[in-house]
């Protein structure tokens, strides 16, 4: 709350200019009296002329010594002299000049004035109950006949008359001269206070600017930080995605290197394999006409097993060639249905197992290499009729789904336990004590190939579902021969 | 419609705001649809304020009776708070970084024209701080380039004041007396921008927001600072991409202290400081 708008400083120097302008006026009202008290005396030699310049010098004196005061600084003092000192000169000189009905009371009023304005208001109020108990008493005074009049009875006609015209002549300039005083004084004020609330305002409208900018800023810096941190984010899924690729590379490039070996291996093998087996016939063909057999059918026994084991490795070798060897599929259109019975046909199927076929979609057309298909599919049988040593459930389904071909190999054998779940994939993992483990690592290669996905999932002694997702439509265009 | 002094603005509301943005574009020219909501509803609810209205539907009405109104709207929003030399450090890295590469470049390809620009100039604090920085940096040798210091802003009210460079004594006080006696002249009530220095300022009316080309071509330097932050990211894209296709190879954008250019264009710029926000186009690809 705005209370002190004034400064102190200020409200000292306006009763200082007051004292001043006031002063001067009284100096220059007493002046022009003397000058008409002179002017009138010229024309008339019985007027009072000394009693009035004694008066008048008096009044003169109270006037300048105010300025003065009120010029060294001492503008309070002035204020309370000048107007102590006019409240005298009334009180004295009013009674002196025709008593209370006379011109010199209105002398009152300018004392009245003068405290208002050099002192304060409530000042103004003291004196004009000072003047009203003074002017009173001047009739007590008078009706008693206490004080000796100035004025003969004989010229009052004369004097009385000129001097209340004179007077209130000049205070009704005074009168106007205070009021354009008083009125320039307010329209100053208002002025400043236009002018302070001008300034005001226009600060206020900086502050706002300001204060705009700050939140704009603010806005900004909050929009900056949410694009940062969505670009983080997409930063980190690149980066995952990237990792993912690394390792996908890792994987593959260490498939590579195991294909090479195994390939260059298994070739080595193949040969001495074959002049095994080459010997084995040659023997079996000898003994077959010799009574050897008869006498030691054992010889016999172990020449089978001799096969057997050498057709395993075989197989073996085949397996490692063909994940080394895994080429591009080469697509034809074909039905699922034909590649699923051909699969099935390769792998025996144990009599304690039970086979469903849930063919949804069995004459669905497949753009896929069916050789390699099937062989995934060998694979997948495979191992779910390894999984059932007791006997069990196995069943084959097919569902087509946007585009897709779902195809399910579900056993009900011992299932995979969790911890390996994830490496089932891996090149060369394996849970049984025969095999390599390259069978599922050649699939999945196989499958990623033709642009789908072999998925598995498992519940320990429930069993295990392998799910081969192909799209009917293999996207791989070279080699392919399919309707285009 | 009750009025929010937060700048939240309800979907109603925000409705209303578009149609009155719209109607000062047609009615004015000037474009604020794209500047930042928050900051549109904000200051439009202060001037509103100011003028007595209380509903958005009025102060159109008032538009229409008051077409001078449109130019205070625009005055209004957009904001002019700017200093000399307001980022100090920016300053000071200027001189430090870019004005020794930028002349020895020019240097040795044997160029003397300098052309500076100060994109969203205010009351034309920041291209007379650049005039003086560069005229500080170059001292004598400065009569020997042909410098120009462009200055634009969106909406002016007096061309003519800016241009006589008086500023009052609160505005450049903090200034330090190496640069207040140089580059000024004080009359006992205000400081006057010195001739020689205000002959190198070139102020001209210009809406960054149009979707006019740049202006000026060939710019060595742009100053843009708080500008883009009143603005939604789509515009303030645009406006980055005419700074940049202003810009001369090379060149260098400065910006304000929590703006920064947006990715696309990050690519194509070279960061110098990211603190003093000074970024350098390298080379013209991507024009």
């Amino acid at each position: 709350m705005v209370q002190n708008v004034v400064l102190p400083e200020e409200e000292i120097s306006r009763k200082a200019g007051a004292i001043r302008t006031l002063s001067l006026l009284w100096l220059g009202t007493v002046a022009v009296g003397e000058i008409v008290i002179i002017l009138i005396w010229l024309f008339n030699p019985f007027f009072i002329v000394l009693p009035l310049t004694l008066v008048d010098m008096t009044a003169l004196a109270i006037g300048a010594v105010s300025y003065w005061l009120c010029r060294s600084g001492r503008v309070n003092f002035a204020g309370y002299f000048f107007t102590v000192g006019v409240v005298l000169f009334g009180s004295i000189v009013s009674p002196l000049f025709g008593g209370f009905v006379g011109p010199m009371a209105i002398t009152y009023v300018f004392a009245i004035l003068v405290a208002g304005m050099t002192i304060n208001i409530r000042a103004s109020f003291y004196i004009a109950a000072l003047s009203g108990a003074l002017y009173l008493a001047t009739i007590g005074i008078e009706s008693a006949k206490l004080l000796p009049s100035l004025i003969k009875p004989e010229s009052e006609v004369l004097v009385l008359p000129s001097l209340t015209v004179t007077v209130r002549v000049i205070f009704f300039f005074m009168a106007a001269f205070l009021s354009w005083f008083a009125a320039s004084g307010l329209h100053r004020a208002l002025q400043n206070i236009r002018s302070y609330a001008a300034e005001l305002q226009g600060a206020y409208e900086k502050l706002q600017a300001g204060e705009e900018e700050l939140r704009a800023s603010n806005e900004e810096l909050q929009a900056t930080e949410e694009e940062l941190r969505v670009s983080n984010e997409e930063l980190q899924a690149t980066n995952e995605e990237l990792k993912e690729t690394q390792e996908q590379l890792i994987r593959s490039e260490r498939l590579a290197a195991i294909g090479q070996l195994a390939g260059g291996v298994g070739h080595e093998l193949r040969n001495p394999l074959g002049a095994i087996k080459n010997a084995v016939y040659y023997i079996r063909g000898k003994l077959a006409k010799d009574d050897l057999a008869e006498k030691e059918p054992r010889v016999m026994e172990f020449l089978d097993i001799m096969d057997d084991e050498i057709n395993a490795s075989n197989k073996i070798i085949n397996d490692l060639l063909g994940f080394s060897r895994v080429g591009k599929p080469s697509v034809l259109p074909t039905p699922v249905r034909r590649v699923i019975e051909d699969a099935l046909a390769r792998v025996p199927i144990p009599e304690n197992v039970e086979l469903t076929k849930d063919l949804g979609a069995d004459s669905t057309q497949i753009t896929v290499d069916s050789g390699q298909i099937q062989q995934v599919l060998v694979n997948v049988i495979t191992n779910a009729v390894q999984a059932m040593p007791e006997g069990g459930k196995l069943t084959i389904s097919t569902r087509e789904r946007k585009g897709f071909l779902e195809l399910g190999v579900t056993d009900t054998g011992s299932g995979i336990a969790d911890e390996v779940r994830g490496k089932v994939f891996e090149p060369l993992f394996t849970t049984r004590a025969k095999g390599i483990g390259l069978g599922l690592a050649v699939s999945k290669s196989i499958i990623d190939r033709h642009g789908g996905k072999i998925e598995v999932k498992s519940a320990a002694n429930k069993g295990t579902t392998f799910t081969i997702i192909l799209p009917l439509e293999t996207p791989v265009q070279e080699g392919s021969v399919g309707k285009q | 419609m009750v009025l929010k002094m937060e700048g939240n603005v309800t979907e109603h509301q925000e409705a209303v705001l578009d149609v009155l943005l719209e109607k000062v574009y047609r009615g004015s020219g000037y474009d604020f649809r794209e500047y930042r909501r928050g900051t549109v509803a904000r200051r439009l609810e202060r001037r509103m304020l100011a003028t007595g209205i209380r509903t958005y539907f009025d102060y159109m009405h008032f538009l229409d009776s008051h077409p001078e109104e449109y130019e205070r709207f625009a005055d209004y929003l957009t904001i002019k708070v700017s200093r000399f030399f307001r980022s100090t450090y920016t300053f000071q890295q200027m001189t430090a970084l870019v004005l020794p590469e930028l002349l020895l470049g020019k240097k040795r390809r044997g160029e003397y024209g300098l052309n500076f620009w100060s994109a969203g100039c205010a009351h034309g604090e920041e291209p007379h701080s650049m005039a003086i920085m560069l005229a500080d940096f170059l001292g004598g040798a400065r009569f020997r380039y042909d410098i120009a210091v462009y200055a634009s802003d969106v909406s002016y009210l007096d061309l003519d004041g800016l241009r006589s460079g008086v500023y009052p004594a609160s505005d450049v006080e903090d200034l330090p007396h190496s640069i207040l006696d140089k580059y000024f002249v004080f009359d006992g009530r205000n400081y006057e921008v010195r001739a020689d220095i205000r002959q190198m300022v070139r102020f001209f009316n210009f809406d960054l927001t149009s979707r006019d080309g740049p202006p000026l071509p060939g710019m060595d330097c742009i100053f843009c600072c708080n500008v883009l932050i009143y603005f939604e990211r789509q515009l303030q894209e645009r406006v980055l991409e005419k700074l940049y296709r202003s810009l001369a190879v090379p060149g260098y954008l400065v910006l304000g202290e929590v703006e920064t250019p947006t990715t696309a264009l990050l690519t194509k710029l070279e960061c110098l400081d990211s603190k003093a926000k000074i970024y350098k186009k390298v080379n013209a690809n991507g024009e």
